[in-house]
């Protein structure tokens, strides 16, 4: 399954489906707070791996 | 004397084959208890007792017959209620399917029907196999029948349940993070994940295509084996792995470092090595990727797929979705295309450190879940077991995986363990698992006695 650039939201189209639908705030703000995490995490472990090509290492467990 | 119910399935089929027990005289056996549980544990969210009884007297004929017999002929079955049974409702437990009936047999089924089994029902899971075990949706959930305060696992909740508490010896259940493996360390049965794609998602209301698996719930791996065999017959079929041929790689840090497990939970995992070790097995300590990228990319993959499968249906019946589905379909709402699309580049790196690992082992031993089951009166203990556990690495690399007992809590609930094999290796797998089911002694099973 190949998801195309238009078909994925960007978190302010998002919050446009999200305000135009009229949502509990509760539930968009947690569904958020967890994308942003998955988000973070990623980031995390791309920097990670920048760095350890950067100083020649393979991973971060190696 | 082992009852008629937790016979196994190699037992059963010997005992058809001798014509002491005839499939309609098991059925009946399965559908006393199903009427006399099923009120309590709520696996079952739809019955076909009368197709049921009639397949049943069709394979009664079979087996009196001199003709050939088919694989599992006469055996009972339940299915995960997001796979498509003619004529059955496929409701996935949400509003928005209400009224659907199946025109046709999704292509595990139609498999299981070539094979003989007798098609009973279907079984209860979380909303579209997504969010938490939920009372805003059309059906209660599924109990846990160790202990009915306890969340079976999920999202193949009924699957789990039913095979634990003997209405069923087999279920089909979908697994995308977990949703096989983590109703079977729940409830003390084995569930088997394939390897990606080996059992067609055909007729399958998806999740996330990319991660979905069709998956197995037995009693136990020798049963796991039997039905894998009947419903994939390039498999080989499996005899019991012998401990001390079997190079084993044990992934501490996902349990130790990476999450912390309970400790009863780590003890049973240390007795599996143990066991192995004690038998023979080349134990040794591996290292993979931290247990949180693999949930992320999971979760990244996981989320933004399934946003895109319900897009329209959020847009126009955002009210008929549970509270729990709909925080989690949102989720991809706010992921970007660029973090789907590192995800998908980082999933193929994780296969290869994956696949790297089996170049040196034959199976790995790892976590499936960190905790024992959560009550149902605790709702963020439950939904943090949905985050707290070592499935997804699988799901993403496409590696065949099973969760198999390993021992009971103080408590009484059950705990597991996981064990994976390279790609295609599925029937080795199951043997390694049958070869440490027989070290490690029967696995008890739940006394379903809760009005005492």
């Amino acid at each position: 399954m190949k998801i195309s650039d238009r078909d994925l939201s960007t978190e302010a189209a998002a919050f446009d489906l999200t305000k135009a639908l009229d949502l509990d705030p509760q539930v968009v703000q947690a569904a958020r707070q967890r994308a942003l995490m998955i988000r973070q995490r990623m980031d995390d472990r791309a920097q990670s791996e920048r760095s350890s090509f950067k100083h020649g290492t393979s991973n971060d467990r190696d | 004397m082992t009852e008629i119910e937790n016979l196994s399935l190699a037992d059963v089929l010997q005992a058809f084959r001798s014509r002491s027990l005839l499939p309609s005289e098991l059925l009946e056996i399965y559908i006393d208890r199903i009427e006399r549980l099923d009120s309590q544990l709520n696996a079952f969210v739809h019955l076909d007792l009368e197709g049921a009884r009639r397949q049943a007297l069709v394979a009664d004929a079979h087996w009196q017959g001199n003709g050939p017999k088919a694989s599992l002929l006469g055996i009972p079955v339940g299915i995960k209620d997001i796979i498509d049974v003619v004529g059955m409702p496929t409701l996935c437990q949400s509003a928005i399917r209400a009224g659907h009936v199946a025109t046709r047999d999704a292509a595990i089924v139609a498999k299981l029907r070539q094979c003989g089994a007798v098609i009973l029902g279907k079984l209860a899971t979380h909303e579209f196999a997504n969010g938490l075990p939920s009372f805003d949706l059309l059906s209660p959930p599924a109990r846990n029948p160790w202990n009915l305060d306890h969340h079976p696992g999920g999202s193949s909740s009924g699957a789990g349940a039913a095979v634990a508490a003997g209405l069923v010896p087999l279920a089909i259940g979908t697994d995308t993070g977990g949703s096989v493996r983590h109703p079977a360390t729940a409830c003390g049965i084995v569930g088997f994940k394939p390897t990606y794609e080996l059992l067609s998602r055909d007729g399958v209301f998806p999740l996330s295509p990319t991660l979905d698996h069709v998956g197995i719930l037995t009693r136990n791996a020798a049963d796991a084996g039997i039905v894998l065999c009947a419903l994939s017959p390039d498999e080989e079929p499996i005899a019991p792995g012998v401990i001390s041929d079997i190079r084993v790689g044990i992934v501490r840090h996902f349990h130790t470092n990476d999450l912390c497990a309970d400790a009863e939970v780590a003890s049973g995992i240390e007795d599996c090595v143990t066991i192995l070790a004690e038998n023979g097995a080349d134990v040794r300590e591996v290292s993979l990727s931290p247990l949180m990228d693999y949930f992320s990319v999971n979760r990244a993959i996981l989320h933004a797929e399934a946003f895109r499968i319900h897009a329209d249906w959020l847009k126009e019946r955002p009210q008929d979705y549970g509270r729990a589905t709909l925080e989690s379909l949102l989720v991809g709402a706010f992921l970007d295309e660029r973090s789907y699309k590192t995800a998908l580049g980082w999933r193929s790196t994780m296969a290869e450190e994956i696949d790297a690992v089996f170049s040196n082992v034959d199976i790995v031993v790892c976590a499936s879940a960190m905790e024992p089951p959560s009550r149902f009166d605790q709702p963020a203990e439950t939904a943090r077991t949905y985050t707290r556990q070592a499935r997804t690495p699988f799901n993403i690399t496409g590696h065949p995986a099973l969760s198999v007992f390993t021992r009971l809590s103080r408590s009484g609930l059950p705990l597991g363990v996981q064990f994976a094999a390279a790609r295609n290796r599925d029937s080795y797998l199951l043997a390694a698992a049958q070869a440490f089911e027989t070290a490690r002694g029967a696995a008890p099973r739940p006394s379903c006695d809760w009005t005492q």
